[in-house]
């Protein structure tokens, strides 16, 4: 196998994974930096497809304290403080950097200021922006300051499993395979970032990239690292209702939220007021996305099974200058946001949890750093709108630091060859074994299982019912081959495979989570649990690999650290 | 609209095939059905060897250029009903090499973009966000050039960039334009130099292929007509 | 020396509209019956100001057609030589033609 020697290797390149090969060159130079990317570089992920912003502390109204509580207080208060407290304590250094390091030009006020609107959750309008399409902005540029340093950039290039040093306890690597030739090769490093996303996809109605499958948290799994509070996912409110579409689910953004459009159910009630009358729309994310969710459920809907967004008592000239993304991307399904209410549904958006990680990214296995969504904990329960690319570029920043002082200190330690040699047999199997399992199946009813039983309502019962069903597919999926097997290269089937398994992965570790946390929190919401119970699951619940595929859980109080629990409860 | 559409898809692997060929295949469709539906529908269920690039799905990563009946597109923001027929050809796009099917290698698009000194140097004395005024003209018209996603539709409509590999083309160029008209950047004048050249905004002769096909509405012709603006008046010696 | 020949192009081109129009105005419309003499071109031709206008318009038209033929053979070609060839053929054409036109414009003198 085509081995390459590298100092730090880094798997994805969002936000996260450009901001740490980034910091790590310019920490010193002399590094040899690998970064691989399942897309082309900064087009894969979801980085680029940010339209928000990033919530910042910069007015001098507005603190860090107001910032963190809002955080906290969003995400149900089963954060990891110290994440919490990093990230938002960061974030003006993150920005800043965009602006005079990268380039970027955020929107200005009146005053020639950054301009700062407003989004749900938050009590200070925080969220810096370029219009209603942030992303594009931000990932247009990071890519040209790689390419401006000495980095190897690898596209079209996916991570498949984790290499693996002194009994498992140190990242040694990964196995790859370059999507383009389907060659598999291995980058032997002193220190692998994974930053490659969620894997919200594995629902039937999500937001995200298509290429984003969990890949990162799934190779992690495998590799024995450990996950906080994996049955957080959030659902974002206000997904795009297109039929068949691939539009179906994409999102139209929480500005529109935050600037005052309404919701009304089917039958043309404003709903909110009865689930949040004190901030109607403007809640967060988990309450209203249940609520419409609910609204759908109980018959309220509209006939696509979705609730309207109004945004037209806004004016068509204010939606139109400030929204101009939104506006288009409607047009595209022959309505008109200005104008008329849209029908959105609830999609899922973006999982709270992932690896446990440090303030410094550095995950549960030595020489292993986890940066982005892959990473749980600072966002607890529920994700403000606005703190994901804030999430990414932060801990991306801080992944790239700690990862070029790792990498000075340390040598690149050996691999095992037959360890390599077996991850490189198993994903090398949909081309050789012919079994004629289909897997496009397999992904349609993993998505629809997981919708169904794991997605904004779930029971007991059903979560059930589904990890027994998941168990059944994983194994399937094991068995699926591709119908084409002299095509190695670009083969779409191939690494849909692959995908797949990683989205099964990840979706056990989903539902074995949510099966356990018996009560209701932030984007969890149990049926048979309703309630909130802060005196007995103000916990974390950790996971980690058993055996071959196995789970095993426990449990750890939050650590109350800077919020006690007396605030907490005056907060409530 | 007709309850199905006639593909003809083009297909291709340099690696077996002596020449690319075309396949026939019938489409059911459905309501808001996009390019990208289509594609996707024939590997899911009808082919599943064809490949194709894409990502976000919603025009914003540019990942999924295509060549669709006669025109560089972008596969997500393109509606099946838009095209106004049943028959639809399929084919990647142009002025690149290939290399399987319907995906395209990006790298001398990307060469390119690296020529021009793509990325942001910072003034050594700005050290804070700057204080713009929205009215004020500072900003000219980047930031609406900066919307560019790089999906290549601009390049593979260009007739310049056809004819010689060596145009830097309309996104490259495009993108030199933003840097050298920010007053922020430090290294303009730099910039400004490489684009100078025969090969450089010297060879578009405004035919405006490239703005007729953003996806993004850009007008790059725009943003080169303006560079060549300061190319003479930096040889006049008032762009410095 | 792009950035110059590109501005030379938009004003000649600028000159040659004006000449253009000024030229086949004088030629065809300015005489009342309609028919043009050789005794009145020569009589013009005599006049400073026609002769700077014609000089204006030879070197204008040719400098406008030479760099637009020039810019189209760019457009096929990249090689260094071959460039340095066929810009310095353009350029002698370009001198022996004005020298041979402003030769002609000033023998009626």
């Amino acid at each position: 196998m085509e081995t390459i020697k590298a100092d730090i290797l880094i798997l994805g390149s969002g936000g996260a994974g450009l901001f740490a090969a980034l910091h790590a060159y310019d920490c010193n130079p002399h590094l040899k930096i690998v970064m691989a990317t399942k897309g082309l570089v900064g087009k894969g992920g979801c980085s680029r497809m940010v339209q928000g912003g990033l919530n910042v502390v910069l007015n001098e109204n507005d603190s860090i304290e107001k910032h963190f509580k809002d955080t906290l207080k969003g995400g149900g208060f089963i954060n990891n403080q110290e994440l919490a407290w990093t990230l938002v304590t960061d974030a003006p250094k993150a920005v800043h950097e965009l602006e005079v390091k990268v380039g970027c030009f955020f929107d200005r006020g009146e005053d020639g200021r950054i301009h700062q609107k407003a989004f749900a959750g938050q009590s200070f309008d925080r969220t810096v922006h370029v219009a209603d399409l942030t992303g594009i902005q931000i990932i247009g540029r990071m890519p040209d300051q790689i390419f401006a340093r000495d980095i190897t950039v690898l596209e079209e290039t996916r991570g498949l499993d984790l290499l693996t040093a002194e009994d498992g306890n140190r990242v040694v690597g990964a196995v790859l395979s370059n999507i383009r030739t389907g060659e598999i090769f291995l980058v032997n490093a002193k220190v692998t970032i994974i930053a490659t996303g969620g894997s919200a996809s594995m629902f039937k109605i999500s937001a995200p990239s298509f290429d984003k499958t969990g890949d990162g948290m799934a190779m992690c799994f495998r590799a024995g690292a450990e996950f906080v509070d994996m049955e957080m996912v959030q659902f974002h409110p206000t997904g795009l209702i297109a039929g068949k579409s691939r539009l179906n689910g994409s999102l139209l953004e929480e500005g529109l939220r935050g600037a005052g459009a309404r919701l009304y159910n089917g039958l043309g009630e404003r709903f909110m007021e009865k689930y949040d009358p004190e901030h109607l729309e403007r809640s967060t994310r988990d309450r209203v996305a249940r609520s419409n969710y609910m609204e759908i459920m109980a018959g309220r809907g509209t006939k696509n099974n979705g609730v309207y967004l109004d945004a037209s008592h806004l004016g068509a000239a204010f939606v139109e200058e400030k929204f101009p993304g939104m506006v288009e991307r409607v047009k595209d399904i022959g309505k008109d946001l200005a104008r008329e209410k849209v029908e959105v549904t609830p999609t899922a958006h973006y999982q709270m949890g992932g690896a446990i990680i440090d303030t410094n990214c550095q995950s549960s296995l030595k020489g292993l750093l986890v940066a982005g969504e892959d990473a749980g904990g600072a966002h607890g329960a529920n994700r403000l709108g606005g703190n994901g690319i804030c999430d990414s570029t932060v801990y991306g920043r801080r992944a790239g630091d700690l990862a070029a002082e790792l990498a000075s200190q340390e040598h690149v330690l050996p691999y095992d060859e037959a360890e390599a040699e077996k991850i490189r047999m198993r994903w090398l199997r949909p081309m050789t074994q012919e079994s004629r399992e289909n897997i496009y199946p397999i992904r349609d009813e993993i998505e629809n299982l997981m919708w169904e039983n794991v997605g904004l309502v779930r029971t007991g019962n059903k979560i059930k019912e589904a990890i027994g069903r998941l168990d059944a597919l994983l194994e399937k999926a094991g068995r699926a081959s591709v119908e084409n097997r002299f095509i190695r290269q670009y083969n779409l089937e191939w690494n849909n495979i692959i995908d797949v398994i990683n989205l099964i992965t990840v979706s056990r570790m989903v539902a074995t989570s949510a099966l356990y946390r018996e009560e209701s929190r932030g984007g969890h919401y149990r049926e048979d649990f309703p309630k909130t119970d802060n005196s007995n699951w103000l916990i974390n619940i950790c996971q980690k690999r058993k055996d071959d595929t196995g789970i095993e859980l426990t449990q750890k109080p939050v650590v109350l650290n800077r919020l006690k629990w007396e605030e907490i409860e005056n907060i409530k | 609209m007709s309850d199905h559409l006639n593909i003809r898809l083009f297909r291709f692997n340099p690696e077996i095939d002596v020449e690319p060929r075309f396949e026939e295949l019938q489409v059911p469709t459905f309501e808001n059905m996009a390019i990208l539906d289509v594609v996707m529908h024939i590997q899911n269920y009808l082919d599943r060897s064809l490949s194709f690039r894409f990502s976000c799905r919603v025009g914003m990563c540019g990942s999924c250029a295509l060549y669709v009946n006669g025109r560089p597109r972008l596969a997500c923001r393109t509606q099946v009903s838009a095209l106004k027929t049943q028959n639809i050809t399929i084919m990647p796009l142009p002025n690149l090499p290939i290399i399987r099917d319907l995906v395209v290698d990006m790298e001398p698009f990307f060469e390119k973009w690296k020529k021009i000194k793509p990325y942001y140097v910072s003034r050594k004395d700005i050290v804070d966000p700057v204080v713009v005024h929205p009215d004020s003209n500072e900003r000219e018209f980047i930031d609406e050039m900066l919307d560019c996603i790089a999906c290549g539709c601009c390049y593979g409509a260009c007739s310049m960039a056809a004819t010689n590999e060596e145009f830097l083309g309309p996104p490259a160029l495009n993108r030199a334009y933003t840097l050298i008209a920010d007053k922020r950047d430090a290294i303009r004048v730099e910039r400004l130099k490489v684009v100078d050249k025969s090969y450089g905004v010297w060879r578009c002769h405004t035919q405006f292929n490239c703005s007729e096909v953003c996806p993004k509405n850009i007008v790059p012709t725009r943003s080169i007509q303006n560079l060549k603006k300061r190319c003479v008046l930096k040889k006049i010696g008032v762009f410095k | 020396m792009n950035a110059w020949a590109w501005l030379l192009q938009r004003v000649s081109a600028v000159v040659l509209l004006i000449a253009l129009g000024l030229h086949i105005w004088f030629l065809h419309f300015s005489s009342g019956d309609g028919v043009l003499h050789f005794g009145d071109i020569v009589k013009r031709l005599d006049t400073g100001v026609f002769i700077t206008l014609d000089i204006l318009l030879l070197i204008c038209g040719l400098y406008h057609a030479l760099y637009g033929l020039y810019s189209i053979f760019l457009d096929f070609t990249s090689g260094s030589k071959e460039r340095i060839v066929v810009l310095t053929l353009l350029v002698m054409v370009g001198i022996g033609f004005s020298g041979f036109g402003v030769y002609g414009l000033l023998w009626f003198r």
